[in-house]
């Protein structure tokens, strides 16, 4: 069986008043069905604009290259109209922000509609009863009620769960969920990420969570690809990036993170400099200078990625060194 | 033991909501409801809570920013309700704060220069030449370069503006910070740079701390005590290594169940999500989400009481 998603070189460059800037570089992972992948990264990494090209929102003058096959159909070929029968049936999004991604004119019934109307031709008031039963399927108490109330009316994670509702109205075979709980407290942030662990166990839907939070990722994801720079540094099987990081900048990430349980007052292990603007990448690789074990070579080409392990790769000249650093 | 740098009393601050109709009522929100602390001068307060629970609240009111309802902030033994407006002046220059946007919290118009020097204007007689070195020797205190000042805020990345704001706020050599959310608008790997140059300036001016923060691996970092707030209430606090060991009051627990952990198993279920609107006038204001609460827990309100070992918690049946 084929994977359900399947990404190689893509390349996204957005136009600016001095040309073409390349923010997306060579990016490849796939996805089977009923699969969760995790796609970790810092601002500008890249993460977000390759999350929107799966959805077809990339900005306005967007230049796509490379191959984005989804359910059998090569994404970067299709038009507005093919887009809009595939986006919030088969492929669904869930935004970071529910109280701006939601309608606040609107009913939360009725934004859970629409696609049931749009996409599955149900009459309005059917769509209404089947909005009140997906309410009640992400744990809102009192869907009925619930429905008829605007997105004000509601909490940040009750927003949320309503933004999953939607999301999952026509019953889809990939949701990309775009730092879902970024916005939300640590206690509704576990609420809603055992809500989507729930409804994943319970669908054959595949779910790609993008993220900044590797903490996030690591108990939802079986598959983690993480970003920088544009480009996919290292990718393979969560427990084992996490566990054992092949790549400096997946190390350094994991060891710059205050974790609880650890020494208070102890130096922070810094990752020195700061990421590369979006849009101003370097030629070589993007961590390049950062790294502590950065060469000549590191800067005058992009990284060919290496197998390491099954299933698993990183862009790094540099892994053998890596490895007797760790 | 010596007077402690900031303390605050019975504190507490509450706010009129527009009523739901005309003419009707209107309700008080009890955004801190009777908060005591003090912090010792050179030493790390750090304050958790989700949103709502008035951590934001109690920081403003911690330095002037906002005049609390009752209750008293004191810096340095002075009660700041009571100070004349000069007085106020004089002791701002002892407290500074840092807010947790560095876009925001940065006026684009002007050079970083001007704004580190802002906070001189409270001091009197600082000379012009004076306030360029000490906006030189700031900028150089968090790893930015005097030339620096010379550029807009748009030209740096948001670690470094948070290094600006954290400049600014030192500029007048302040003894308390209240930092609020410092790092949580930043990226894993800036964030740690942040809080080690927190940590660095403490132990070259001696400043002292308070953290207001959602992050618990943060404040655990950073703060030798700390404290859970919920709905304006502190409902434990202590050493913060032995509050997180073994949390005494269920909230604190379900907070640390709650922060996602760098291991791949499931976390365990997650508590039930938090009411909206005022809490209940009786009891416990987290029974409602409490997974122990008895009949107790939602008639009589628990005061915060001492444990072993220097902590504190307002629960009737504190987890072993």
């Amino acid at each position: 069986m084929t994977a359900l998603l399947d990404i190689a070189g893509l390349n996204i460059d957005l136009p600016t008043p001095d040309g073409p800037r390349r923010i997306v570089r060579d990016v490849s992972f796939s996805l089977e069905r009923g699969e969760t992948l995790g796609v970790v990264g810092e601002s500008g990494s890249g993460k977000t604009m390759t999350a929107l090209a799966l959805m077809g929102l990339s900005p306005e003058g967007a230049a796509i290259s490379g191959m984005v096959r989804f359910d059998g159909e090569d994404l970067t070929r299709i038009d507005e109209a093919a887009w809009r029968r595939l986006r919030g049936d088969r492929i669904a999004m869930i935004f970071q922000e529910p109280m701006t991604a939601l309608n606040p004119l609107q009913t939360i019934g009725r934004q859970i509609a629409e696609p049931l109307v749009l996409h599955r031709g149900l009459r309005r008031g059917a769509a209404m009863r089947e909005a009140a039963k997906l309410l009640a399927r992400v744990g809102l108490p009192d869907p009925a009620r619930r429905a008829r109330a605007y997105p004000h009316q509601l909490s940040g994670g009750q927003r949320q769960r309503a933004m999953i509702a939607m999301a999952l109205s026509c019953g889809p075979k990939l949701v990309i969920a775009d730092e879902p709980t970024t916005a939300l407290d640590v206690t509704v942030q576990a609420q809603i990420l055992s809500l989507l662990a729930d409804l994943r166990e319970q669908t054959d839907m595949a779910m790609i969570l993008v993220s900044h939070d590797l903490a996030v990722i690591a108990q939802n994801c079986q598959r983690v690809v993480v970003m920088y720079g544009g480009m996919v540094m290292e990718s393979g099987a969560t427990a084992d990036v996490l566990e054992r990081p092949a790549h400096p900048y997946t190390r350094a990430l994991l060891q710059a993170r205050p974790r609880l349980g650890g020494t208070r007052g102890q130096r922070l292990r810094v990752i020195p400099g700061s990421a590369p603007a979006a849009g101003e990448m370097p030629k070589g690789c993007p961590f390049a200078g950062r790294c502590p074990l950065t060469i000549a070579a590191c800067s005058a080409a992009p990284p060919p990625p290496f197998p390491v392990g099954s299933g698993r790769i990183a862009r790094c000249i540099r892994l053998d060194e890596a490895e007797k650093v760790a | 033991m010596s007077e402690p740098l900031l303390q605050l009393i019975d504190l507490a601050k509450t706010y009129r909501l527009a009523s739901e109709r005309p003419f009707g009522p209107k309700k008080l929100l009890r955004a801190v409801d009777g908060v005591s602390l003090a912090i010792a001068a050179g030493r790390s307060f750090g304050i958790v809570g989700e949103s709502g629970s008035g951590k934001s609240t109690l920081a403003r009111c911690a330095i002037a920013l906002e005049k609390p309802t009752s209750g008293e902030a004191r810096l340095i033994g002075q009660p700041l309700g009571k100070t004349s407006r000069r007085e106020l002046r004089a002791l701002r220059a002892h407290m500074q704060m840092i807010f947790q946007d560095p876009y925001g919290s940065l006026d684009p118009r002007q050079k970083v220069a001007r704004i580190i020097a802002e906070p001189l204007a409270v001091l009197d007689g600082v000379s012009r030449s004076e306030g360029a070195k000490r906006v030189a020797e700031s900028l150089e205190a968090v790893g930015l370069s005097a030339a620096d000042g010379r550029k807009y805020p748009h030209e740096f990345s948001g670690g470094q503006r948070q290094r600006i704001a954290i400049a600014r706020a030192l500029i007048t050599r302040p003894k308390l910070v209240v930092a609020d959310e410092p790092v949580s608008a930043l990226d894993v790997s800036v964030q740690a740079q942040v809080l080690n140059l927190m940590m660095d300036l403490q132990q070259s001016a001696g400043v002292t701390y308070l953290l207001i923060s959602h992050d618990l691996a943060v404040v655990e970092h950073v703060c030798e005590e700390i404290a859970v707030i919920y709905r304006g209430r502190f409902v434990e606090t202590g050493p913060t290594e032995k509050l997180l060991a073994a949390p005494a009051h269920p909230y604190t627990r379900a907070l640390l169940d709650a922060a996602p952990k760098l291991k791949t198993e499931r976390p365990p279920a997650a508590a039930p999500e938090a009411p909206s609107g005022p809490a209940p006038s009786a009891g416990c204001a987290y029974a409602e989400r409490c997974l122990f609460a008895q009949e107790r827990c939602r008639a009589e309100t628990p005061m915060l009481r001492p444990l072993a070992d220097g902590r504190q918690a307002a629960c009737h049946f504190p987890l072993e």
